[in-house]
């Protein structure tokens, strides 16, 4: 047989010479081999030729013409400009790192921008900022109620750091701590627990 | 005064990177290390194409001078081997065309009687391949001896004859079988 299908297995033969192919590709060449007997023939030709080439060699010269010839190289690139480097990627490859991972290094950094830009500042949006109601939220009568409890401690209130808002002396009011109020502040309070069952109330209507 | 190449035999195993690199730097004598490391290799690639020693020396002479003086656009995508190859292979197909018409691969050698290894030294059996690969078309014969002798992946090869990978095997396997009968023609 030879023909068509002859053809198709002719790169195959080269690299099953060669031992580099595929198990599933040598699975099929064997098979066509088996039938083909001038493929048989060419893949002992493909192991066989190229051992015998290799033992031919070119007529040598002699040493002393492979030294003249490397001093007349040496003396040709003494009097030639010097070459500039044009382009960064020999200096890499120079290091040991293929070319082929630049591209990919690259796509790397832009897709870690992308999340450095995108991703981490939404969950610091969302987990980072208190849960600060603003104070336009507060309606007017709200407000109103609010400041009515709180009048009577008003001597105390006016130590607060908290008094330009409303919410976090609302806070304090309670009893939690607030994030920068001094201790003795609290101590100082005292408040009756009609007073804090209201701001209760008021607190559950702002959030 | 350090002779020129001596510094370069301390340097046999030095990469070829690190030499390039030190050569764009201002080393041009870790240039002649390349030099003299692929010198004889690309003297006998050359020779194959042109079987002529002066047109071939020339060939090499011409092929390091243009790799010194554009070693800046080598960007490393293959290997310098591969790269000193390429250069040189322009330079026999530019040889080729100045000599169109000229006889450039003496064919009466590759009719001589072939004697096998008789003689002793095996010489004129190694005469008589490369006779034969001489015969061979000049595609073909690039694919081979750059594979044979130059010991380059077949995907090189493909890159540097603009071919695929799979036409640079087909042009292998074609050149080999065609070697083959020739030998059967000496032989009978």
């Amino acid at each position: 047989m030879s023909g068509w299908r002859c053809r198709a297995y002719r790169a195959w033969l080269v690299d099953a010479a060669a031992g580099h192919l595929t198990s599933h590709r040598q699975h099929r060449l064997d098979a066509h081999l088996a039938i083909c007997a001038v493929c048989a023939a060419d893949l002992e030709t493909l192991r066989d030729v190229p051992g015998l080439l290799s033992t031919s060699a070119v007529p040598d010269p002699g040493e002393d013409v492979w030294r003249r010839q490397r001093e007349a190289i040496s003396r040709a690139i003494r009097h030639a400009p010097p070459p500039q480097p044009r382009w960064i990627a020999w200096q890499l490859w120079a290091e040991g790192w293929p070319v082929w991972r630049m591209p990919v290094a690259a796509l790397v950094s832009i897709a870690l921008a992308l999340v450095a830009l995108r991703v981490v500042p939404l969950r610091v949006r969302h987990v980072s900022r208190p849960p600060t109601p603003q104070a336009g939220t507060l309606d007017t009568e709200a407000l109103g109620e609010l400041s009515d409890v709180v009048a009577p401690h008003d001597e105390v209130l006016s130590l607060s750091p908290h008094e330009d808002d409303p919410l976090l002396a609302a806070t304090a009011l309670q009893g939690a701590p607030a994030p920068t109020s001094e201790p003795l502040l609290f101590e100082a309070y005292d408040l009756d627990d009609d007073a804090l069952n209201g701001v209760d109330d008021l607190l559950g209507d702002v959030t | 005064m350090e002779a020129p190449y001596a510094a370069g035999r301390r340097h046999l195993h030095v990469d070829d990177a690190i030499l390039i690199r030190n050569a764009l730097a201002g080393r041009r004598e870790d240039f002649e290390v390349l030099v003299e490391r692929y010198q004889k290799r690309l003297y006998a690639f050359a020779y194959r194409f042109v079987h002529d020693p002066d047109r071939a020396a020339d060939i090499v002479q011409t092929t390091f001078l243009q790799a010194y003086t554009h070693l800046g656009q080598f960007a490393g995508h293959s290997s310098f081997k591969t790269w000193l190859h390429q250069i040189a292979l322009n330079e026999i197909r530019t040889v080729h065309r100045r000599s169109r018409g000229e006889q450039l691969v003496p064919l009466a050698d590759v009719d001589e009687p072939a004697t096998s290894a008789e003689d002793g030294t095996g010489n004129t059996w190694k005469h008589t391949l490369e006779g034969l690969i001489a015969r061979l078309p000049l595609r073909q014969r690039t694919v081979v001896v750059l594979r044979v002798f130059s010991d380059l992946a077949f995907k090189e090869i493909a890159r540097m004859e603009g071919m695929s990978e799979n036409s640079a095997k087909v042009n292998y396997h074609h050149a080999i079988t065609k070697l083959r009968e020739w030998m059967r023609e000496r032989d009978t």
